[in-house]
Formats: structure tokens, C-alpha cells, sequence
């Protein structure tokens, strides 16, 4: 190799590095200001508000599926901040900021999807805290006798869950805003999907909806038995759910690691597809195929472990014939 | 600071050449056929509204690439991906239109642009940044929201933001509109500044500016070249062309002037042909620029 062509590396080199830098100053700066910003503390507010408006919840399993619930006012306040953050070259009324300057589109947005770090980070530590919390409590009830447990802890795939849940808001935020010149609309979409997620989001836990759902819940409900059934004619280690005024059924409830794991697959994937839309380019195309990769594997791993229950009336686990 | 781009203009380069530019909207024509060269110094683009004058500007900021014909900034070429990241690391563009964000402080905005400049020393960066505010006398108000700030402060933000890290090559989009005199002169003298050390392309309504700032004056219009040249040279077309006149009957235009009306002494002025009576004057690139805006006098 030559001197020329070393010498011509090393500035190529150097410049890409300079690039990179300044993406992650960008990056940096963004943090900060989420920091400074309203959104974060919002939506921890609201993830304090939901967590102690459940507690007083009493049949078998709604402190403990209530979980991933606590981090919907947090994932939309991400969104909120995401749009804000990646909407700020395109807005309705304003033309791009410093347009010649050396950062463009492209390394703008992947500073900007640095930058919601904060949220990622604030859902992990709040994952920890709200976990610790319930682990130096003892754990939550689940199930009814004989088969009952008040010491239920969440597994590890539902524990990370929040974290991939609020990560994606983030990217589609940033993506929502860099895509759209008007955010009034979107911004709204974003509070109407946050507010089903939130409110409704017993309407989402199905099978198949719950494999493709933003909020996936657990324990999931499989049938059991007819009503009239001896709860103790039931396996001894099954935890059962009592028939109520839904279910007219002796369901067994479990949680399953690897639907849990596999939804978490999924959400990094959407998260993946969101980020080409934030980035584009050839970088975005990379991130759109390695997005629909990741969203398939999620969806196959969560319909293996229904064992592939496509319909409600269907006859795998978690579905009541 | 700053970080220095592996590609540099090549010694002895021009700061900007334009061969034959043509750029299309659709079926308007915007800038037709333009040749530009600068090597250095305050180049003013004169022209009237709708003249291509932001288009050939925006051309020269790297952010809008020509139909026709080529541009060359600082000997590098804006097709290219590398050599258009060089440039815009020795470039300083004022848009007509800033897009400054309505919730940051003018601080934090201009830092904001700096890191989008490369500017990743964090010291350093706020260092530049003061710098820049106190070059517009913005420091005052530093820490109120953009959205606070009258629209001359606002622009002055924007200019601020403009010569972070003193770029070789400014663009500036009519840099001067909404500026009271006081820091129209203030802008002036960082102009100067800025042009004795690199060049400075600015496009302006105001032919006083031009006059005073300018060593090479463009006139658009229509999207092409009407003059080009010192302005004493544009100033010097209307020579013959000014007249003087004691005598005026209400506000009657003779026929073959282009323009008349009482000056602050009480005397018409008079551009174009001769009114009977009327004495020959000195002329002022005004009427230099007036006479070429009418197609009055042929430009070389």
C-alpha cells in the first residue's frame, strides 16, 4: 500500500470519526434537553399514578399482569418527546435549521434516537425499582386454592418487556416526526394508541392478538375446565383462575418465558422497522431488513410457544373451545 | 474546535465558480444560465423579487443542486458526497428563512447549530458560541426563548449561528432585512471582517448595503445576469442617465425617464432622459441598478 493511499485512509478515517463524534454530541445534547424537558417527568408521573391505582385490584393475577401497564404513560410521553425531537427540522411553519451545515438528515436523526436515552434508561432503573419493590414485598397472588401463590415474581423476558416497549416508542416518535410536517395529527394518533394501551388493554390479550399487541400481558388464561368442574380434579401444579362473570370457565394461568421473550423479539423489531424510517437511506434499508428479520422471529417464537393458536376458537393453549 | 476536513480547497482555487446554471421549478425558470466566479471578498447579488437570487444562494450552500451546468466552492465539488461535507465544513449559510426553534434560548440554539457545525469540543463549542452572540451584541438576551425575541434579534441569532467557527465561505440570504441601522452597521463590519478573510456571497435589497459593503456587485433578473462588476461600475451606467429638475408639476413623470421624485431638497430627480430644463447629476448605484432593472442601459 502506498504513502498516498495510507495517508488517504487516515484522513477518510479521521473524518468519519469527526462525523460520528458530532452525532454523538448531537445525541448528548438532545439527552439533556429531555432531561430539562417536561415529558420524562410526566410520564413517570403517570407511571406512579397507574402503579398505585392498581394495588387495590383483587382477584387473582391483576397486580401481577398490571405490570407492563405502569410504563404505557411513560412510553407515551416518549413518543410525545420522540415527534418533538425528530420533528425539529420539519415543521409546517419553518424551514430547516442550519441546512449547509456538515450534519445532515441522516446523522441528525440517528442523534436524535441516541439522544431518548434518557427514557430507555429512566424505564430500566423504574423496571428495577418497581421489581425490587414487589420482590422485597414477597411477590403478588396468583391463582386460586388449591393451587395459589402470593409469591409470584416476573420472569426475566417480562421484565425487559417495558424497557423494548418504551424504546420503541421512542424510535417511532423520532420517525413520526421526522416523517410528518404536522404533528397536531400525530401527536394525537400517538395519545389515542397510548390511551388503548392503557385503558383497554384487557381487549388486546387474546390469542393471536396478544402475539402482535404493543402491551402484552401476563399471566396468560388457558382453558381448563367447564364451571362446574372440582378444582382439585386439576393437575397440582396448575394455578387456576375461577369462573367469574367473563370467563365462564376454569382456566389455568401460567406464564410462558418464551412468548414473553419472543413479544420482547418483536417489539425490538418494530423498533428496528421504526429506525429505518427515522435514518433512511442505504442505513435504513439495512435497518428495514434486519427489522422484518427480527419482527418475524418474534412472531414465530410467540406463535410456537401457543402453539400456534391463529384463531380464538382455536385449539392451542391459552384459547377456550 | 473545529474539525478540519481531510479535503481542502486546492491552493489557488476560486471560492466559488458557476458555469452555466440552470435550476427549474417545474416550468419556471429560476436561474438561468448563470457564470459567477469570486476569489475572495463581499460579493453582492442585487436583484428584485422572484429575481432566482435564493435559488443561485441556496446553490451555493450545498443544498439544492443545479438541473445545468456546475458549481465548484472552494475548488471542491458539491455532487460529491465527500468533497460537499468538506465544503460545508468551511461554509456559514443564512437562509431567508432561519427555522430557528421557537422553544430553545439563543444560546442554546446557536450551541444547537455548532454541534450540527461539528463542533464537539464542549468548552470550546460555548466559547465559539459567546463569541459569535457578542459579534451581534445578542449576549443580553442569550437566555430568553427565541419565540420572546423581536424579529431583528431573531435574525442576528441567525447570523450568529451563520459565522460560528468563522467559515471561509458565507451565504447569506438577504442578511440585512428586519436589522435596525445600528446593527445594519454592526453587520457591516463583521461582513468586512469576514470577507478580508475568506468570501462572503450576500444577497441584498438594499443597494446602499451593496455599495457600502460590496466589492463585486451581481444584478439578477429573471434568473439571469444582468451586470456584473464593481459597484462604481454599476453606479457608472447611469452617467448621462440622472437629472436635476427646481421645477415639478405634482408628481407627472416626463416621458423617457424611468423614475422621478422629490428628493428631501425639494428637487425632482429624474432617471432616463432628459426633462427640458433639467440639470445633469451625479449618479448612485441606485440608479445604476434602476436603469438595468428597466433594461435601460446594455451591461456588458
Amino acid at each position: 500500500m502506498t504513502a498516498a493511499a495510507l495517508t488517504s485512509m487516515t484522513a477518510a478515517d479521521a473524518e468519519r470519526s469527526a462525523d460520528r463524534q458530532a452525532v454523538y454530541v448531537l445525541a448528548q445534547t438532545e439527552a439533556r434537553r429531555h432531561l430539562k424537558g417536561v415529558a420524562l417527568w410526566f410520564g413517570l408521573l403517570g407511571m406512579a399514578f397507574t402503579g398505585l391505582s392498581g394495588r387495590g385490584s383483587d382477584w387473582q393475577g391483576a397486580v401481577y399482569e398490571s405490570f407492563p401497564l405502569l410504563f404505557v404513560p411513560l412510553a407515551a410521553a416518549t413518543f410525545l418527546a420522540g415527534v418533538r425531537s425528530g420533528g425539529r427540522d420539519r415543521r409546517s411553519d419553518l424551514p430547516c435549521l442550519a441546512e449547509g451545515a456538515p450534519l445532515d438528515a441522516t446523522a441528525r436523526a440517528t442523534g436524535r434516537l441516541l439522544g431518548m436515552a434518557p427514557f430507555v434508561v429512566a424505564t430500566t432503573l423504574a423496571v428495577v425499582a418497581v421489581e425490587a419493590g414487589i420482590r422485597i414485598e414477597g411477590g403478588h397472588w396468583i391463582g386460586e386454592s388449591p393451587g395459589r401463590t402470593d409469591s409470584a415474581v416476573h420472569t426475566l423476558p417480562e421484565l425487559v418487556q417495558p424497557i423494548a416497549f418504551v424504546a420503541l416508542a421512542a424510535v417511532a416518535g423520532i420517525a413520526a416526526g421526522r416523517a410528518f410536517r404536522r404533528h397536531g395529527p400525530i401527536t394525537v394518533l400517538g395519545m389515542i394508541v397510548g390511551f388503548m394501551m392503557w385503558s383497554v388493554w384487557w381487549a388486546f390479550q387474546f390469542m393471536p392478538i396478544a402475539v402482535f399487541a404493543l402491551v402484552q400481558t401476563a399471566p396468560i388464561r388457558e382453558y381448563a375446565g367447564p364451571p362446574g368442574s372440582d378444582p382439585d380434579s386439576f393437575p397440582a401444579d396448575w394455578l387456576l383462575a375461577r369462573p367469574d362473570e367473563y370467563t365462564h370457565a376454569w382456566m389455568r394461568v401460567y406464564v410462558d418465558q418464551w412468548l414473553s421473550a419472543g413479544h420482547v423479539v418483536y417489539l425490538l423489531g418494530l423498533a428496528a422497522l421504526f429506525t429505518a424510517a427515522a435514518v433512511r437511506g442505504s442505513r435504513g434499508r439495512r435497518w428495514l431488513l434486519a427489522g422484518l428479520a427480527v419482527v418475524a422471529i418474534g412472531i414465530i417464537v410467540q406463535l410456537a410457544a401457543t402453539g400456534f393458536a391463529l384463531t380464538p376458537g382455536g385449539t392451542g393453549p391459552g384459547q377456550q373451545p | 474546535m473545529t474539525n478540519y476536513a481531510s479535503l481542502r480547497a486546492p491552493s489557488g482555487a476560486l471560492a466559488v465558480t458557476v458555469d452555466a446554471v440552470r435550476k427549474r421549478f417545474g416550468s419556471t425558470i429560476a436561474v438561468d444560465a448563470v457564470d459567477l466566479r469570486a476569489s475572495g471578498g463581499v460579493i453582492g447579488l442585487l436583484g428584485p423579487n422572484g429575481a432566482g437570487k435564493t435559488t443561485l444562494l441556496r446553490m451555493l450552500a450545498t443544498v439544492l443542486e443545479p438541473d445545468e451546468g456546475s458549481i465548484s466552492l472552494l475548488g471542491l465539488d458539491p455532487r460529491r458526497a465527500d468533497e460537499r461535507l468538506a465544503i460545508r465544513r468551511q461554509l456559514g449559510y443564512l437562509p431567508q428563512e432561519p427555522g430557528l426553534y421557537q422553544g430553545f434560548s439563543a444560546f442554546d440554539l446557536v450551541d444547537y447549530v455548532a454541534v450540527l457545525k461539528e463542533h464537539t469540543d464542549r468548552g470550546a463549542r460555548r466559547q465559539e458560541v459567546r463569541r459569535a452572540l457578542a459579534l451581534f451584541g445578542i449576549t443580553d438576551v442569550m437566555h430568553k426563548k427565541i419565540r420572546t425575541l423581536s424579529g431583528g434579534t431573531r435574525k442576528r441569532v441567525a447570523l450568529a449561528a451563520a459565522v460560528l467557527g468563522n467559515p471561509t465561505l458565507l451565504v447569506l440570504d438577504e442578511p440585512a432585512a428586519g436589522l435596525d441601522p445600528e446593527h445594519r452597521l454592526q453587520l457591516r463590519s463583521v461582513l468586512s471582517d469576514a470577507g478580508s478573510r475568506g468570501t462572503v456571497v450576500v444577497s441584498t435589497h438594499h443597494t446602499a448595503e451593496a455599495a457600502a459593503l460590496c466589492q463585486q456587485v451581481v444584478v439578477l433578473i429573471d434568473g439571469r445576469v444582468r451586470f456584473c462588476g464593481a459597484p462604481s461600475e454599476l453606479a457608472a451606467l447611469a452617467t448621462g442617465r440622472v437629472w436635476i429638475d427646481d421645477a415639478h408639476d405634482g408628481n407627472s413623470r416626463p416621458a423617457g425617464t424611468v423614475q422621478s421624485w422629490i428628493t428631501a431638497e425639494g428637487h425632482v430627480r429624474h432617471i432616463g432622459d432628459p426633462p427640458q430644463g433639467a440639470e445633469l447629476a451625479d449618479p448612485t448605484i441606485d440608479d445604476g441598478y434602476l436603469l438595468v432593472t428597466h433594461a435601460e442601459v446594455v451591461t456588458p
